[in-house]
């Protein structure tokens, strides 16, 4: 228990002391230095240029200073003890001298005499005269209660090395103690010259000379002195050597960031640069390295800012008229919904919608759709004011910001774009076509709109204006602006609760049989809801929906729409053709989900066929190889819809597995009169027949071409002649 | 028995030789055996003379032809080697002669002679013959050095002024150097000398001795000198302004005042005079050692400037200028 108490009050003095140094390095932690430090480690900054220089210079400076001052440190140590044995040798020799009188008088006081020699060098600590067999004869010491323990006395071999005459010189002896101590000890020699020496008498005769030992001298040297003192000069030379070093390190640095000023004048052209700015110029003189350098970057430079301009306007421009694009416009609209919030005035926002553009490119192609947006988007930027901004805004919307605008003059504007389209005439594969547009525009002023309600708005008058009949204008009434919104009017709010509220209204359009056959076939057309309780065409509200993406669902609506009905109708000949969109069958589940639709509904596929524009077969060929099979080995059927409206190629039929044909309105609605018509819906049967495929005339508008192309063996008729939509499906 | 007797003296006297210290008492000679005295007084005809060389150098060769010169086909020469042993046995054959003197040149040959106590013995060219107990009244020598008195009178003739000489010698010259200082005291010096056992104890001697003399007298003592000391020692003294008497021309090289060396000549007339005076005599005749009357003399002419010495007329054909 008290153990546990221990570790609990341990604990809690552990958890404070924590608390306490976190509480005490708070601050520390806070402070901008600490903050950069661990920036520094954490992000690990680059280091510069002039810093790895240095740090490099320092390295070696370093490794140079260690070297010499072990250099230092050995050689000096060497020096010492060379000097010392020299010094050594010089007592050596003195005491030698002086103990000749020793050993030729064996008296008490010459010996004291000369062993007091040594009293005048502290750094001999004894000096012992020995005679020739060992035995120490007087010795003397410069310090008192000195015990020399690390040399004994001399051994016998040592004492017959040291008595050897037969070598040239003397036999010094030097023994290296501990503490910086050394034992010297060398033989006197006394020398006489032989016997017969001073006959003929000659200082060059060799060998002349008899030598003989009589006696040793030891001495004991500390110098320990020496050496401290060797260490307290070398500490401070390696201080002033680092003192020296860090001057000159400093120095360095000013010099290589001065040598290296030129390259850190690139870092804020360059800094500029990286942050995106090509409007950049590195200064190209100076040094040949760096002017050399600049230049380069000047030409990449410029490189960069052809590539940014040209992404620039790739980003900010329709590749195909060359008007700007949504996103740039948008963000213009942004800027001067902005301004104007800001410093108030008023611009307004057109919104361009082409009436007949589905019509064109249905009828004409892709190509001369693409023209008709080309020519539409010069006529626009011809009648624009100088600063007004024109964009194409998608497919067949275009969009355009007039500055500095109030409603009368939005209204003119509108009116001489009216003008600008009633003057202007498309002319395609030899047809002169009328072209009109239908303006929704809202005014921006300094009401608190983002820039999207604004886009909304001018969507919404647009829509109004095609609902009120082609080729006018509409202005936004922002009075009915909040009932609007309220309701959730705008293209995209009002698709999304048709879908939501599943309000999708099929229309119903009937197709005759030419040739008495059984089956009741009814094209299935998508209707939309009006707010005055009529309905919307497709042609209002397709382009919006395919913009929002949100064709697909539609698609969905209406298929489940009609096996509601085949549900209930167990009619066996009843057909329903329904259109699909692009985005339909490019969905990943289309397939699972007509699945689901035959089994939740327990009706036949056989009851569906699907209508695919020969445009949109064209343009998703690869995707419909393996779409169309599929659905066919499950008795679904397919038509051509538009055929031969465009340029494309009858050789792809053959690859798709279709039963219908629809022959486009263009080739049917003058069959009477033209005979090129005539001749190639004639071909077209023929080729379709070939294929076991059966056709359908669209847009047959009299009983004289039901004639005819009863005659040229056209399978079944459709147009409002033969029976105009409805909502309700008469069998 | 004869033949062992003679190995044994011979050893014994070579451990004689070897003796670092020198004998302060004189050898005793044992007296001459009744045999022997007969044997000499049969003695007519003049004795014949085996002149023993210690070596083939001119300094005893020159010496031995000299004297070959002056006795005729009385002498013979017979060349020793360095083994004192070979040389004992070389001249053991002699003892068979009874009318012989004994001539040895050098010490190897003086000290091989030793063992020829019947016979006279004159010996030449030795200078520490008290150190191998070569004296005795049957043996005898001639000195190497000079006369004391023509060397003192030659220095006084070159330096008027010098009052005290040093010499230093090993143990044994007491008594020659007694003679010295008597000729040094008759030419106006005083002598002092020092005994030394050592060339080291010699160089601290003199250097010792120098504040008090003027010149330095060094004779021609092996036992003390080495080469390393001589040559401290001139440099010393030229440093110091000494002058100094040698007895090598070698040494006038290196700062020596003059030499004196002997004659060859002078030696083998000396030798020759004491064989004569010993002919048909127990004993030889005279001084144990006669010293030289002839010398050649060198004076080195830069050291006698330096020293400010005035040559004499007489001596400037001696001059030159080493």
């Amino acid at each position: 228990m008290q153990t546990r108490t221990k570790l609990s009050y341990l604990h809690s003095r552990y958890s404070k002391a924590i608390c306490y140094v976190g509480h005490r390095f708070a601050p520390v932690k806070q402070s901008k230095a600490y903050r950069k430090a661990v920036d520094l480690i954490e992000k690990r900054a680059p280091r510069s240029l002039a810093n790895r220089i240095l740090a490099l210079q320092l390295a070696w400076a370093l490794i140079i200073y260690i070297l010499v001052i072990v250099a230092l440190w050995f050689a000096t140590n060497l020096v010492i003890e060379s000097n010392v044995r020299h010094q050594g040798e010089g007592w050596i020799a003195k005491l030698d001298e002086l103990g000749i009188p020793v050993y030729a008088s064996n008296d008490p006081t010459q010996l004291a005499d000369a062993i007091s020699y040594v009293h005048n060098f502290p750094e001999v600590l004894r000096a012992q005269y020995i005679d020739v067999t060992g035995k120490r004869i007087i010795s003397g010491y410069t310090r008192k209660n000195i015990a020399i323990t690390d040399f004994p006395p001399l051994a016998d071999n040592t004492i017959a090395d040291l008595k050897r005459t037969d070598l040239p010189q003397k036999f010094v002896r030097f023994e290296k103690g501990e503490n910086s101590q050394m034992r010297v000890s060398a033989p006197i020699w006394i020398k006489s010259i032989a016997n017969d020496g001073m006959i003929d008498f000659s200082l060059t005769k060799k060998g002349s000379e008899r030598v003989e030992t009589i006696g040793i001298i030891d001495i004991v040297i500390d110098y320990s002195q020496i050496s401290s003192n060797l260490k307290r000069n070398l500490a401070y030379a390696s201080i002033l050597i680092a003192v020296m070093m860090l001057i000159a390190a400093f120095i360095g640095r000013i010099m290589i960031r001065w040598a290296l000023n030129p390259l850190s004048d690139l870092e804020e052209p360059l800094t500029r640069l990286a942050n995106g700015e090509t409007d950049v110029t590195v200064k190209s003189s100076g040094d040949k390295e760096i002017a050399r350098i600049g230049m380069a970057l000047n030409t990449t430079i410029s490189a960069l800012k052809e590539r940014d301009e040209a992404l620039r306007r790739m980003a900010n421009h329709d590749n195909l008229t060359g008007l700007v694009n949504r996103k740039y416009f948008v963000e213009q609209l942004e800027n001067e919904v902005n301004r104007i919030a800001t410093t108030g005035g008023s611009s307004a926002l057109f919104f361009f919608d082409l009436d007949r553009f589905k019509y064109i490119n249905d009828t004409y192609g892709h190509a001369a759709g693409d023209r008709l947006l080309v020519q539409i988007a010069t006529q626009l930027s011809q009648r624009i004011r100088g600063r007004d901004l024109v964009a194409r805004f998608g497919g067949d919307e275009f969009t355009l910001l007039a500055y500095n605008t109030n409603l009368k003059g939005a209204q003119d504007i509108a009116e001489s774009f009216l003008q600008l389209m009633r003057d202007f005439t498309f002319y395609e594969a030899g047809d002169s076509l009328k072209i009109y547009f239908s303006i929704g525009i809202t005014i921006i002023d300094a009401d608190t709109h983002s820039s999207h309600e604004y886009l909304k708005e001018a969507d919404t008058a647009v829509h109004e204006a095609k609902s009120h009949g082609r080729n006018g204008y509409k202005i936004f009434q922002r009075k009915n602006a909040d009932t609007s919104r309220e309701s959730g009017t705008g293209w995209h709010e009002r698709l999304q609760s048709v879908l939501v509220l599943d309000q999708v209204i099929p229309y119903y359009q009937p197709l005759t049989g030419l040739k008495g056959q059984s089956m009741h076939i009814h094209e299935v057309l998508l209707r939309l809801p009006d707010t005055d309780q009529g309905v919307i065409r497709p042609g209002a509200f397709m382009s919006a929906a395919e913009r929002f993406g949100l064709m697909g669902e539609f698609d969905r609506h209406m298929i489940r729409k009609v096996a509601q009905v085949l549900s209930v109708q167990k009619d066996p000949d009843l057909i329903f053709s329904v259109n699909l969109s692009e985005q339909f069958f490019n969905e990943k589940n289309a397939i699972e989900f007509l699945k689901s639709i035959i089994s939740e509904y327990r009706v036949s596929p056989a009851h569906f066929v699907f209508e695919i524009s020969e445009q949109h077969i064209l343009k998703n060929i690869e995707k419909l190889k393996f779409f169309i099979p599929a659905l066919s080995e499950l008795e679904f059927r397919f038509a051509i819809d538009d055929f031969c409206a465009g340029f494309g190629s009858l050789n792809y039929i053959k690859h798709f597995p279709v039963h219908f044909i629809k022959i486009d309105s263009s080739l049917i609605e003058h069959i009477t009169e033209d005979n090129i018509d005539r001749i190639t819906v004639s071909a077209i049967v023929e080729i379709a027949a070939s294929l076991n495929m059966q056709t359908i005339a669209k847009f047959v508008p009299d009983q004289k071409s039901i004639r005819l192309l009863k005659k040229l063996g056209i399978d079944f008729a459709q147009g409002n002649f033969v029976g105009e939509p409805s909502s309700i499906l008469n069998i | 028995m004869v033949w062992r007797f003679v190995v044994i003296f011979a050893i014994l006297s070579l451990q004689g030789c070897v003796r670092t210290q020198p004998p302060h008492n004189p050898v005793v000679i044992p007296e001459r055996k009744p045999a022997l005295q007969t044997r000499i007084a049969k003695k007519i005809t003049p004795p014949h003379v085996v002149i023993l060389v210690s070596e083939d150098i001119p300094a005893y060769s020159d010496v031995a032809k000299a004297l070959v010169k002056l006795l005729g086909k009385r002498a013979s020469v017979q060349m020793l080697s360095s083994s004192l042993m070979d040389n004992v046995k070389a001249i053991s054959n002699l003892k068979n002669d009874d009318n012989l003197q004994v001539v040895s040149v050098g010490l190897n040959a003086s000290i091989a002679a030793k063992t020829l106590t019947e016979y006279q013995v004159i010996f030449c060219q030795v200078f520490n013959f008290q150190d191998y107990a070569l004296l005795s009244p049957n043996h005898k020598g001639v000195s190497m050095m000079t006369s004391f008195s023509k060397t003192f009178s030659t220095w006084r003739s070159l330096s008027i002024n010098a009052i005290d000489i040093g010499v230093i010698s090993g143990p044994g010259f007491e008594e020659v150097m007694q003679t010295a200082k008597a000729a040094a005291v008759s030419q106006g010096f005083r002598l002092h000398h020092e005994t030394v056992n050592s060339d080291k104890e010699y160089q601290y001697a003199f250097k010792q001795m120098s504040a008090k003399v003027q010149g330095f007298w060094i004779i021609p003592d092996n036992r003390v000198l080495s080469e390393n000391i001589l040559r401290d020692l001139m440099t010393y003294s030229v440093r110091n302004g000494k002058q100094v008497a040698v007895f090598s021309d070698e040494l006038l090289k290196l700062g020596g005042l003059f030499s004196i060396q002997s004659n060859y000549k002078d030696i083998a007339q000396q030798v020759y005079d004491r064989l004569e005076q010993a002919q048909f005599q127990e004993t030889i005749p005279g001084p144990d050692i006669v010293y030289l009357e002839k010398q050649e003399l060198r004076i080195n002419s830069v050291m006698a400037k330096h020293l400010d010495v005035t040559i004499p007329k007489k001596f400037r054909k001696y001059a030159n200028s080493n």
